[in-house]
């Protein structure tokens, strides 16, 4: 894209961002809703204190704090930690057991039906039971968190590792490659457009099972704050916590755009010139 | 000295054997390549050229029959053996540049051997300057060069080599005809070639084995007694040229 034309992208994209802050206010403001607190209250609970019933704010207006206050600390931190932890595990286990399955037709017989049976239950109906096995602190948070979205990234690997060009395959056999050497030439370079999709539908999801995992038995974190704004009934900081979650799924999503380019970019254009 | 570097001995081949899918490729096959020699074979389309070749290149086990190689019969993937794929846009890796392409069969070398041989390779097929492309970026023709580069880099002693020009334009076919002719004479490297063009395979060999239709067996081995070095115009207005030429229509239109 041209530069002109990428100014002119976040020139459009601050200008409707605008148009909707203002709607939002000219609305909450004529509104006597106690729920729905105009965004100019809203916003400094971001970064003032409030006393009272109100949370410590995610960030300080003070540079001398680097402009972070102690919700960040205490609670934006470990939730962030938690959910980096759970999708990294079900990073390592979508990738480890997608490529072992995906290697083997046998296996992926036997536990086909095995995986879409587990794959059903919904994730948050286990929150409960997940608290009376694993206990309270961060390692059931993070079990839950891996055991949700390891799916899309099991199921893309074992996919993409699966449908390896066979005539790729007998180049490796005729060459004499070593079985490591193909898995990590061939098989997962071979598979990473699948492995790196399933990873960002997976990303996103590991986010919402942060919050929800922080619904029972957290003592901070996002998802804990948020149930304890709205039982103390104060929604300017809940709502100040869901702008900053929508800023870090905007983040985050941002981070995989920039690591897929850097990634796959042979295959982007590869795609545009042939169908590999 | 034995001068046979690869025999195949009455080797047939039968897929999906007592199904009802089943197809009988190869009927029985026998011939002998000698040391330097290119030979190159040549049937009709389906008549199991491709199945032939992988079962010499040790991919496939033949349903019967033995491929020897330096008079012992191969076990998997015989030493000293290359292979040139039809499909280079398959055969290639996308995620590599050219030069990794070439230097990825080479990882047990030192550095500064594998580099060299890359530029070596790169070199004799005339892609000295592309090694930072993409396969991907090239023309079919160039891609085909890049699959034969990485396969001399390996040194083999064999080179195998399936239908390698039959999905680029006949001008880029002449040219890697000659580059193939060209990389014989100075390696001396042998050549089993197949092809389902019969003036391609007189203008290649020195043994033309024409194949029948499925089940495949040997119609005919024609001696091609041509001068080398051959050329595009010499060679084939050449009146024995013409003379191998026909022989081969005849066997493989009768």
């Amino acid at each position: 894209m041209s530069m002109s034309g990428r100014v002119w992208r976040v020139v459009t994209a601050l200008g409707s961002l605008t148009v909707v802050v203002i709607g939002w206010q000219l609305l909450t403001a004529s509104s006597e809703s106690y729920f729905f607190p105009p965004p100019s209250e809203v916003f400094p609970h971001l970064w003032r204190g409030h006393g009272g019933i109100a949370e410590p704010p995610y960030l300080s207006p003070s540079p001398s704090d680097l402009f972070l206050g102690a919700g960040f600390y205490e609670d934006l931190v470990p939730s962030m930690w938690r959910m980096l932890r759970g999708y990294a595990m079900a990073t390592a286990v979508g990738i480890g057991t997608g490529t072992a399955l995906g290697l083997s037709r046998a296996a992926r017989q036997y536990t086909d039906w095995i995986i879409n049976f587990v794959r059903a239950i919904p994730p948050p109906a286990l929150l409960g039971i997940w608290i009376v096995v694993f206990g309270l602190g961060d390692g059931p948070k993070i079990y839950l968190i891996a055991f949700a979205v390891v799916w899309p990234i099991l199921l893309n690997t074992i996919d993409g590792v699966a449908s390896v060009d066979e005539q790729r395959k007998q180049v490796a056999a005729v060459f004499k490659i070593p079985f490591r050497r193909q898995l990590t030439g061939l098989y997962l370079p071979s598979a990473s457009p699948k492995i790196i999709s399933g990873m960002r539908i997976s990303l996103g999801f590991a986010l919402i099972m942060m919050i929800i995992s922080e619904f029972a038995g957290a003592t901070n974190g996002l998802g804990f704050r948020l149930k304890e704004d709205l039982s103390f009934f104060n929604f300017p900081d809940l709502w100040a916590t869901m702008i900053l979650l929508s800023a870090i799924g905007l983040l985050l999503n941002g981070l995989m755009f920039w690591a897929e380019a850097r990634i796959l970019g042979w295959h982007r254009k590869a795609s545009e010139v042939s169908n590999l | 000295m034995n001068s046979t570097a690869l025999s195949v001995d009455s080797v047939g081949h039968v897929y999906g054997h007592g199904t009802a899918e089943q197809f009988h490729a190869i009927g029985e096959v026998s011939f002998e390549v000698d040391r330097g020699e290119v030979v190159c074979i040549v049937g009709p389309s389906g008549c199991g050229k491709s199945t032939l070749m992988r079962i010499m290149a040790g991919l496939m086990r033949p349903s019967s029959g033995t491929v020897s190689v330096d008079g012992s019969p191969i076990e998997g993937v015989p030493a000293d053996l290359a292979m040139v794929f039809q499909d280079y846009s398959r055969s290639l890796f996308p995620w590599l540049r050219v030069r990794p392409n070439v230097e990825y069969p080479l990882r047990h070398l030192a550095k500064a051997e594998r580099a060299q041989r890359a530029t070596d390779a790169l070199a004799d097929v005339g892609l000295g300057e592309h090694d930072r492309k993409y396969p991907w970026e090239l023309s079919g023709g160039m891609q085909q060069r890049v699959a034969l580069a990485r396969a001399l880099a390996v040194q083999p002693r064999i080179l195998l080599m399936d239908e390698p020009f039959a999905s680029v334009d006949a001008q880029t076919r002449s040219d890697l005809e000659d580059l193939v002719l060209e990389i014989h004479a100075e390696t001396g490297i042998t050549i089993v070639l197949v092809t389902h063009d019969i003036e391609e395979s007189v203008y290649l060999a020195d043994k033309v084995i024409a194949l029948s239709a499925q089940p495949s067996t040997v119609l005919e081995t024609i001696e091609v007694d041509l001068p080398r070095p051959r050329n595009q115009l010499d060679t084939k207005e050449s009146s024995s040229f013409l003379h191998y030429r026909h022989r081969a229509y005849e066997l493989l239109h009768r």
